[in-house]
């Protein structure tokens, strides 16, 4: 397992927008969470990359205990994340959005990055060598993403479909074993939907990955997705395999409402 | 072994090179008076650039450039004017005998002033930049105003509120350029690094900024004390050119001098800062007749009196606020590729 929680829980004043949640992910699988709206999926996601500390339960990643350590830090230990709504740096470039991500791995500390001394050896001057490659692995990034022709244009000026795609770069940047997506198909066309699906299935194969999503497009969930969990105000009412979920009746009734 | 370099890079050295001599020159042709305001417009640069390192490129909101600015000033007074000379300013409490031995070269009082100002930046900035949300502008606020009153009451090393007179006068525009060039170059060479980078990212949005690996706390107090020892540098060539440095120089008020500068200039743009530097440090030259009172055919125009020059330009600032967010050069730098597209048919010198 590279992820686990045992018993998550986070409530607001009264309301327990997540309750008692145990996910186990296993390493290199696409795992889905999905569920109505309002029942607790980003926050699920908030409380494993820190940005929430729960109300009580653990999250392991790998033997790792990380419940409650801030956000930079689990960003380093290895998990990136993408956000509903997509939040670039809007008024940076493409580019620039995406190196920034590499800043987590930079050893040169601030003296060494400002007097820096491009030519000499790394022992006396070991910024430019680190800046250059990162300059290298930002290009080889967008080139893989098909991002390069844009690469210098404002990220704000972007269609939505790259700029979820550039969303997903910069989150590559920081090379995490696991990725976090949430609802990357929010807003897209079946068509796009369905490029999305064997984008996915691609990134998971060529970065090494290990992938969480969360989604409401089912086709997208039940074609890549190898367990899936089913949350309904805050609880887990089902996991399983898609054909599984797919069958399960109180899956059914979550999606379609229950007449009351 | 001859590379070849770079016109940019050569523009620059270029621009730095006619600046250092034009200040070399005017600094023997030009009256006191004049030179005194363009002394005065490095230095505003130098603040005002510190204070944008916070506020325009790492998204903060600081407001406490006049009490780093005091902590350099007084390191300057207290440590540059000469042992023999010091009696005649702490006629009412002698100094503190140990100060009173230490007599420093004017270029280390300026460092020493640097530090210590970085060093209560620190302190400042452990406990409230943990904090989510804008506490730093009232932190900031708070230690400027604390900072001089402390001045006030520390008789036996500031001479309290008589302040401290016979600072050796630098009136020198040759070094007081050079400190501006340098702390331009040394500034753009930080914001042009991965640490700028994360600045901004933290400035454009601090939650992804984290959220992509960039520890809040920690480039956040790094911007804020590098910040503070400039404002220190600035602070303590203010009170060289000034030659008495008294806790009156120091009230908060300073620091909106700074703001207006920056929010004139563009947060976020050193070139911006530099230009609204002169603008402003000139404007505030020639506001001052709105001060003195005005006679218009015998009769006293009523306004124009002391305080009059605060009114008309926070007016300016709101003005500037309301219609000119951006300032002149936004988050843009100046850069020699615009000179060229503003005049695309001239031919460029081939020498
Ligand atoms: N910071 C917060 N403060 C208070 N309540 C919150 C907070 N964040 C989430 N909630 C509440 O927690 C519940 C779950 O929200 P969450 O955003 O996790 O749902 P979701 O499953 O992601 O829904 P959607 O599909 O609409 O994105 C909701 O009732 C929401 O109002
Ligand atoms: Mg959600």
């Amino acid at each position: 397992m590279i992820l686990r929680t045992e018993d998550l829980t986070m409530q607001f004043g009264g309301v327990t927008a997540v309750d008692a949640f145990n996910l186990r992910v296993p390493e290199g699988e696409i795992i889905s969470i999905i569920g109505p709206n309002g029942a607790g999926k980003t926050t699920v996601f908030n409380m494993i990359t820190g940005t929430y500390a729960p109300t009580k339960g653990k999250i392991f990643f790998g033997d790792k205990d990380i419940t409650a350590k801030n956000p930079s830090q689990i960003t380093k230990a290895g998990i990136a994340r993408t956000f509903q709504n997509i939040r670039l740096f809007k008024d940076l470039t493409v580019f620039e959005n995406v190196i920034i991500a590499k800043h987590l791995h930079l050893k040169s500390n601030w003296l060494q990055s400002m007097f820096r001394i491009s030519g000499l050896p790394s022992w006396l001057s070991p910024y430019p060598a680190e800046e250059q490659r990162f300059q290298e692995e930002t290009e080889e990034l967008l080139e893989k993403l098909e991002l390069s022709d844009q690469k210098d244009a404002v990220s704000s000026s972007l269609p939505y479909g790259r700029q979820r795609r550039l969303e997903i770069a910069r989150a590559l940047a920081t090379q995490p074993k696991l990725l976090l997506l949430d609802e990357p198909a929010a807003g897209m066309n079946p068509q796009e939907t369905q490029e999305l699906s064997s984008f996915i299935e691609r990134l998971r194969g060529e970065f090494n990955l290990t992938i969480l999503l969360i989604e409401h497009h089912m086709d997208l969930v039940m074609d890549i997705s190898k367990h899936i969990y089913v949350m309904e105000f805050g609880l887990n009412i089902a996991e399983g395999a898609p054909t599984e979920i797919q069958e399960n009746p109180k899956v059914i009734e979550a999606y379609l409402g229950s007449d009351d | 072994m001859m590379k070849k370099i770079n016109p940019k890079i050569f523009m620059t050295l270029a621009a730095i090179a006619l600046t250092l001599a034009a200040a070399f020159v005017l600094n023997g042709v030009l009256d006191s008076y004049l030179k005194r305001i363009l002394n005065l417009c490095a230095i505003y640069t130098i603040i005002s650039l510190s204070l944008n390192l916070v506020n325009g490129f790492t998204g903060m909101f600081s407001l406490g450039q006049a009490g780093f600015m005091a902590v350099g000033a007084y390191s300057v007074a207290i440590f540059t004017v000469p042992i023999e000379l010091r009696p005649s300013s702490f006629y009412l409490v002698p100094m503190n005998p140990f100060l009173a031995r230490i007599e420093l070269p004017l270029i280390a009082a300026l460092l020493l002033g640097g530090l210590f100002a970085a060093l209560f930046a620190l302190v400042i900035g452990f406990p409230v930049l943990r904090l989510r949300g804008d506490y730093l502008a009232i932190a900031t606020l708070g230690f400027s105003e604390i900072i001089r009153i402390l001045f006030t009451n520390m008789q036996s090393i500031t001479n309290g509120a008589l302040g401290i007179k016979n600072v050796p006068p630098l009136s020198n525009m040759f070094l007081i350029y050079l400190a501006m060039i340098l702390t331009i170059i040394l500034l753009h060479l930080l914001l042009t690094s991965s640490y700028g980078r994360a600045f901004k990212a933290i400035r454009e949005d601090e939650i992804v900024a984290e959220a992509m690996g960039i520890g809040l706390l920690k480039h956040k107090l790094l911007s804020f004390v590098i910040s503070a020892f400039f404002a220190g540098i600035g602070g303590g060539l203010y009170g060289a050119l000034l030659g008495t440095v008294d806790p009156k120089n120091f009230m908060f008020t300073l620091t909106y001098n700074f703001v207006l500068i920056i929010v004139l200039g563009g947060l976020g743009s050193i070139t911006g800062t530099v230009i609204a530097s002169f603008i402003i440090t000139f404007g505030m030259e020639w506001l001052r007749f709105f001060d003195s009172p005005l006679r218009l055919f015998g009769v006293v125009i009523p306004f124009f009196q002391p305080g009059l020059r605060m009114v008309v330009f926070s007016i300016l600032l709101m003005v500037l606020v309301l219609f000119f967010q951006k300032g002149i050069m936004g988050q843009r730098e100046f850069s020699f590729d615009m000179v060229r597209r503003l005049f695309p048919r001239k031919k460029e010198n081939a020498s």
